[in-house]
């Protein structure tokens, strides 16, 4: 079968300028179109989608109140924060970057607040609230409240106070207060002056909205960039931390710029070494340019068969498509070295090499394709582009780049035929790979993962500080966990919410919950609280007023002053909406805790993110509520817990499909159990160093994986076919070169202070030169070769 | 609430600026402006404000007109006391950031920092112990009654505060150049009027007055 490779290329001989014409139109075509793509930068591709339970609760998690806001703290040492605040909010509203810009609650409240609170009273009275009311209207407290009616109504106060008196005497407007209460715990702040001050005082608060997604890393540049120009206009000893998504988009990118100012001159110097030392030749930049077409065509492909193309692919994908390099170098070396004088044509040699070239990309295709398993959408993305990169490079390597490799004249390097001495018996081996493997899977067992995808961004200690700083003036605002109830009405949805409420309130969970149930209940319970509310009239009503009649004359009362309170508490109450409650002027907390998501309401409950408020919130309550509990630190772990599934499945099926695909190939234990050497090591030795080093495996580590993967089996292929090639064909140098390219071009990448390149520059460094050290020096000694 | 109490201290304010004012009001009074702007520079020199006041009640929310009595206090820059002595016995006293409140039987302090409704009340004496005109003139149209005694006719503007106060009067006594009577005219009617009686300016006042 493979002599159709060399039947090929005599093929397509004559016809090489038509070839490379068609291939050049190609790859450019393909280049256009990829550097036209939309190239989406959404991580949450990277999340896995198995159940929807983690990409949901990462989309509820953005939800939250503080998810996307900028949080600003002001301190002006010696001074009024406040006045700093303000002066930093009036630059910040200037800027049409900022879209809403608080420094404290809504100041709508007006004069007729009080009296607009007390019609809310019946139908917010609960059965616990019932138990105030009996103590209203006692007659000891009656006596108390009309005296002390009588002297407010005596202060200079009783302009302002004597509608709210007539119609309220007794106080029951008091139930009503605290259930207005619950804002001012979702963060420990007060007002003062209408500003949101620190509770020492020395802390001012802006809340700033901007229509920018933080994602958006140029836009991110462009909301810091105006936050540092509002900055200047600060009052000398003033200062501002602020804290939110997009600062860390824009630390991030720049992070990212200055790793790359360091990683790409050190890659090019490198490379260039290795050319200058290896290669010295004009026909090896052909060899570049297979990966460099290769990206292209595989970006376009992928782009067609998804619709778009995710930046986090594209780029990652160029990563993994190092293994492409492997084809060509093979296939350069082999040629270069190949000698007609020994009925060595090019054809011959191409059929020669062909069983190895084409058994490594199987190999690799098969550990991308384990790839396909995984639950996470962006990794079958880069699966997908990494298949077809690897076809494409195969065909590549075999078809097009053999036409432009010319066989060396003069300087013939001679190599002499390899020694061989006795291979290893399958025995030794086979205690190798157990060893291999029990370290492996020891290793493997004892490194953690770590689903925070805080950690795998770069996060400057001043940065941190300053957020360490914000959660111990304001309360920890930012890492609430939440409860969420969706509905198609919004009445229903606040039926759930009523019901979280009771449940919160039957575990005895509600003293640090912020929650709409008690302030706006669903009209059902609306309904039997006003139900109450005239059950508890018709029974203490005529007595209530009898016994205030005959106090108020005593004080001195007119028979009248207290009419509007009869009239109240005669006439059926009424039922409310949100309406009510935006008249009140505080339209802000429930636009906070009700909102609107795809057609349906959503009602949340905030909670402190705590263990035991997860282990309440157990997946049988959030069923019987009809609920849904999302904290930071429980989708921390659902993430750990599907990307270490996922290693599992997708090592796991690479590693038997590459097993798999070298016993065919090889028929032979031994040589197959030898070509998954660089394999087993690659792994092993990354797992090993993770473990040494205390490093937790994150998803970039788990995305360079395969990297590993595929280029070890193509090492080991490679080495293990090498006795049965010819020697001339350079498989060491070829292997040796694709090792060092990889490791300059990705392994420079453990330089960068960016977690995410890292982690890559760490797997690629440890990973691959494990696996080239192994198929090397390992591989050819057991397999009887001497040099 | 906060409007609740802002109102109510407007109210308490005009009187002491009433008092301020009438100890050194010139008796020739012609134009508004000219007026106010001589009061404004001659209130820079009050130091202290002691009066005594008696107050007529004329409220439908009671039977009978009640007359109480009391006195108050202030002093620069940031302390007040307001209380009544009879019939009953309250009132409340600031200095600085703290307050305190008392009836015959209850005493309760306060702080500004942890009271929001009281900080207002403590921003807005600021404003008028200073005389600021510019915040007053916001806050009420300001005309002269009359010139002989002087009457001030205050309007409120702001529509919450002219929701339940109709205009207050502050009238100054011929002989004494002092703030003689103060009256609230509510929009339903009510009336309240304040007697001052032995206003003394720049008198020492004992720290002890405002704690």
């Amino acid at each position: 079968m493979f002599h159709l490779v060399g039947r090929a290329y005599d093929f397509l001989a004559p016809r090489k300028g038509s070839l490379l014409v068609l291939c050049a139109i190609t790859c450019l075509a393909c280049s256009f179109f990829v550097s036209r793509l939309v190239v989406r930068e959404d991580i949450s591709t990277m999340l896995p989608d198995d159940s929807g339970r983690i990409a949901s609760d990462f989309a509820l998690l953005r939800l939250a109140p503080f998810a996307q806001r900028l949080t600003i703290t002001v301190r002006h040492a010696g001074a009024n924060p406040i006045q700093a605040a303000e002066i930093l909010a009036t630059a910040l509203r200037r800027d049409p970057v900022f879209t809403r810009v608080l420094t404290g609650p809504p100041s709508n409240i007006s004069l007729t607040f009080l009296t607009k609170l007390l019609p809310l009273a019946p139908a917010l009275l609960t059965r616990l609230d019932t138990e105030t009311l009996h103590a209203l209207t006692d007659p000891e407290h009656v006596q108390t409240a009309l005296e002390q009616n009588r002297r407010d109504l005596l202060s200079p106060g009783a302009v302002a106070l004597k509608n709210v008196i007539r119609q309220d005497p007794l106080g029951i407007r008091n139930i009503v207060l605290p259930k207005l209460a619950a804002p001012s715990r979702l963060a420990d702040v007060r007002i003062e002056n209408g500003h949101f001050v620190s509770r020492d005082g020395k802390h001012a608060l802006i809340l700033v909205d901007t229509d920018i997604p933080m994602t958006d890393s140029l836009g991110a540049a462009k909301v810091m960039g105006s936050y540092e120009k509002a900055l200047a206009t600060l009052p000398e000893g003033a200062q501002a931390m602020l804290v939110g998504g997009h600062r860390h988009t824009h630390v991030n990118a720049q992070a990212i710029k200055g790793d790359l100012k360091i990683i790409l001159p050190s890659a090019l110097i490198l490379l260039a070494l290795i050319f200058l030392l290896f290669m010295r030749n004009r026909q090896s930049l052909y060899v570049f340019l297979v990966p460099v077409c290769v990206v292209g065509v595989a970006g376009t492909a992928t782009a067609l068969a998804y619709g778009s193309i995710s930046g986090i692919v594209l780029g990652f994908g160029a990563v993994l498509l190092g293994i492409s390099v492997d084809y060509a170098l093979h296939v350069y070396f082999a040629l270069q070295n190949s000698n007609s004088d020994e009925n060595h044509t090019p054809a011959h040699t191409l059929t020669q090499i062909s069983p190895a070239i084409t058994f490594g990309a199987l190999t690799s295709c098969t550990a991308l394709a384990a790839l396909l398993m995984s639950d996470i959408p962006g990794i079958r993305q880069l699966a997908v582009f990494s298949l077809f990169g690897i076809i494409v490079s195969f065909f590549m390597s075999l078809l097009i780049l053999p036409h432009f490799i010319t066989t060396k004249t003069g300087r013939r390097i001679i190599t002499t035929p390899h020694n061989t001495r006795r291979a290893c018996s399958v025995a030794p081996l086979i205690t190798l790979w157990i060893a291999i493997l029990s370290v492996g899977i020891w290793f493997g067992q004892h490194t953690r993962i770590n689903g925070d995808l805080r950690e795998m961004s770069f996060t400057p200690l001043e940065i941190q500080a300053e957020e360490d700083a914000t959660r111990a003036v304001w309360g920890s605002m930012r890492d609430l966990a939440l409860i969420f109830v969706r509905a198609q009405t919004f009445d229903d949805a606040l039926e759930k919410n009523d019901r979280v409420w009771s449940f919160l309130q039957t575990n005895n969970a509600t003293s640090s919950i912020i929650s709409l149930a008690p302030l706006l209940p669903s009209m059902q319970t609306q309904l039997q609280n006003v139900e109450r509310w005239e059950a508890f009239w018709q029974e203490n009503g005529q007595k209530t007023l009898a016994l205030m009649d005959t106090k108020q004359k005593a004080l001195g009362f007119s028979s009248s002053a207290f009419s509007p309170f009869s009239e109240f508490i005669s006439t059926a109450p009424e039922t409310f909406s949100s309406e009510s409650l935006h008249e009140l002027g505080i339209q802000e907390f429930v636009d906070v805790l009700a909102m609107r998501d795809d057609g349906e309401f959503l009602v949340l409950t905030l909670l402190p993110d705590t263990m035991e408020n997860a282990a309440l919130l157990s997946d049988d309550a959030e069923r019987e509520l009809g609920a849904r509990f999302v904290s930071g630190s429980r989708f921390r772990e659902l993430l750990g817990d599907a990307m270490r599934i996922d290693v599992l499945c997708f090592s796991g099926s690479a590693l038997a499909g590459v097993a798999l695909l070298n016993a065919i190939l090889f028929r032979n234990p031994r040589k197959t159990l030898l070509a998954l050497l660089p394999i087993g090591m690659g792994v092993t030795t990354v797992l090993a160093v993770m473990y040494c080093f205390g490093q937790a495996l994150n998803l970039f580590h788990i995305v360079s994986l395969p990297l590993i993967i595929g280029l070890g089996a193509d090492y080991g292929i490679f080495m293990v076919c090498r006795p049965e090639q010819s020697a001339k064909h350079q498989t060491a140098r070829a292997v040796l070169f694709s090792g060092l390219t990889t490791l300059c071009g990705f392994g420079v990448l453990v330089l960068a202070r960016h977690p995410a390149l890292h982690s890559i520059g760490i797997t690629v460094l440890t990973g691959v030169g494990a696996a080239m050290i192994t198929a090397l020096w390992v591989v050819p000694a057991l397999n009887g070769e001497r040099r | 609430m906060g409007r609740v109490h802002t109102l109510a201290f407007h109210l308490i304010l005009t009187l002491s600026l009433g008092c301020i004012l009438s100890g050194h009001a010139s008796a020739d009074l012609r134009d508004i402006d000219a007026v106010l702007q001589e009061l404004r520079v001659q209130a820079t020199a009050v130091e202290s404000i002691s009066s005594e006041f008696s107050q007529e009640n004329r409220l439908s929310v009671f039977e009978e007109t009640i007359i109480s009595n009391g006195r108050f206090l202030f002093r620069k820059p940031d302390k007040l006391r307001w209380e009544y002595l009879r019939p009953i016995t309250e009132g409340f006293a600031l200095e600085g950031d703290q307050g305190v409140r008392w009836t015959d039987t209850t005493r309760t302090s306060f702080s500004l920092r942890s009271d929001p409704l009281m900080n207002i009340v403590a921003r807005q004496l600021l404003a008028w112990a200073t005389f600021d005109l510019e915040w007053l003139c916001a806050e009420y149209d300001i005309t002269l009654e009359g010139e002989s005694p002087v009457v001030l006719k205050l309007v409120p503007k702001g529509s919450d505060t002219a929701l339940v106060l109709k205009h207050l009067l502050i009238e100054f006594s011929l002989s004494s150049n002092t703030v003689q009577r103060v009256e609230l005219h509510e929009q339903g009617g009510d009336l309240t009027r304040i007697l001052f009686k032995n206003p003394q300016v720049n008198t020492p006042l004992d720290d002890g007055m405002f704690r």
